[in-house]
């Protein structure tokens, strides 16, 4: 029998596909991909996303992609207001603000001098499809260029998966402000330190407790997404 | 000495006639007024040239040294943020939007799972300025804390008990040397 090792110089033997990058990590990352797709809700709608596929690169094992929601309803453009258990109130920002903070961010750690382009023409972008083909344009090319990514939890029915933190916060005036979340420093707030440390300690979930329901488990729950 | 009473003398000249007329008028007791004693704790003077913040119950409070090292002043927002490389966290403090205003007397509020967080490197950190990053200062803590200990275990620390049965070189596994792999032949 012959045995055809051919493949040998091209084939890579250990694979990254199935690894993950881990939550409350920063890592070290390539924008692999960027592009304007839809994502399907439970009821069928399509959502258009903008998909941001991180890979990681040197110690940084796996990958991470995000789906942003893109803006599209009236509602969109509002800030909200939330409760904490003190029952202090605290405004966050709208998902058009998370929107353009997260894509600007990341072109501020890609790019610069793209971003720089973006905002000396920010009066003539009038749509949100301007706006994210800009984005796009700017970034292109930029797949190989090395920076670093902070990732935090969310909790889904006691799973936890790896998202990107908030790129931008309301403080007590109302002004908006930004939070790092991609390039130079990149550090974890002291909630974030706690969350992460409930997330290490938290034991495996008992397989036997859980009901299984392998139909909803292939559905994205759109409201578990944060924008 | 002590003054029981006084009296007003007040002398009235009547332009007209040039007589001038004395009157005199007490104006009863007369009583010191009490001296408010207010006693005065002194606080210690702070002298220690190096740049330190100390952690109290609430609170963080900065040393002389570091208020000039930093050169943060009052009513700016300061937070202590936390660095992670690898298994090491470090705290960072920083202005922030995020942060608590600092007090005319140089302390920051430092309360609840903040204060928890801090206090496990320790109640007195030194600040080390973050090179290449102008106004970040680590805080070094004069506690060890557990988690940043890396345990190594036992059989990697000690090479020479490797087990050497798996070596792919030992015994009679093919030496990978003996190919000849010159492929321009």
């Amino acid at each position: 029998m012959n045995f055809n090792f051919s493949n040998l110089s091209e084939t890579s033997f250990s694979s990254n596909s199935g690894q993950y990058l881990k939550p409350y990590e920063i890592h070290t990352v390539n924008l692999t991909k960027i592009e304007k797709t839809e994502l399907k809700g439970k009821d069928g709608t399509e959502y258009p996303v903008v998909a941001l596929e991180f890979t990681g690169c040197g110690d940084s094992k796996g990958s991470y992609t995000h789906n942003l929601f893109i803006p599209t309803r009236e509602e969109d453009m509002q800030r909200r207001t939330l409760k904490n258990a003190n029952g202090h109130e605290s405004e966050v920002a709208s998902s058009f603000e998370n929107f353009q903070y997260t894509l600007m961010q990341i072109v501020h750690a890609l790019n610069p001098a793209g971003e720089e382009k973006i905002k000396a023409n920010a009066s003539k972008i009038k749509t949100i499809d301007q706006f994210i083909d800009l984005i796009i344009k700017a970034l292109a090319g930029k797949e190989k260029v090395e920076t670093n990514l902070k990732l935090v939890g969310r909790n889904n029915n006691g799973v936890i998966y790896s998202t990107l933190p908030n790129p931008c916060g309301i403080n007590k005036k109302g002004e908006i402000f930004a939070t790092n979340f991609i390039g130079d420093n990149l550090f974890f707030s002291n909630y974030e330190l706690t969350q992460q440390k409930n997330y290490k300690n938290a034991k495996p979930t008992n397989m036997d407790k859980v009901e299984s329901n392998p139909d909803e488990a292939e559905e994205v729950d759109l409201n578990d997404i944060e924008l | 000495m002590k003054i029981n009473s006084a009296k007003l003398i007040v002398e009235i000249l009547d332009e007209s006639t040039g007589e001038l007329i004395t009157r005199e008028a007490t104006l009863g007791d007369f009583k010191e007024p009490t001296k408010k004693t207010t006693t005065r704790t002194k606080k210690p003077k702070d002298e220690d040239p190096v740049a330190k913040l100390t952690l109290l119950e609430g609170k963080l409070q900065m040393n002389n040294a570091a208020v000039q090292m930093t050169g943060f002043e009052p009513e700016m927002k300061i937070d202590i943020k936390f660095e992670k490389k690898g298994r090491v966290t470090t705290p960072v403090m920083m202005e922030a939007e995020s942060g608590n205003r600092l007090t005319k007397t140089y302390t920051i509020s430092c309360r609840g799972s903040k204060h928890d967080n801090l206090a496990e490197y320790g109640d007195i950190f030194e600040l080390i300025p973050y090179e290449g990053k102008e106004g970040y200062y680590k805080l070094k803590g004069n506690k060890e804390k557990e988690d940043d200990i890396i345990d190594v275990p036992e059989e990697i620390s000690n090479p020479e008990e490797f087990d050497n049965d798996d070596d792919i070189t030992s015994g009679d596994e093919v030496d990978v040397s003996d190919f000849d792999l010159d492929l321009d032949d």
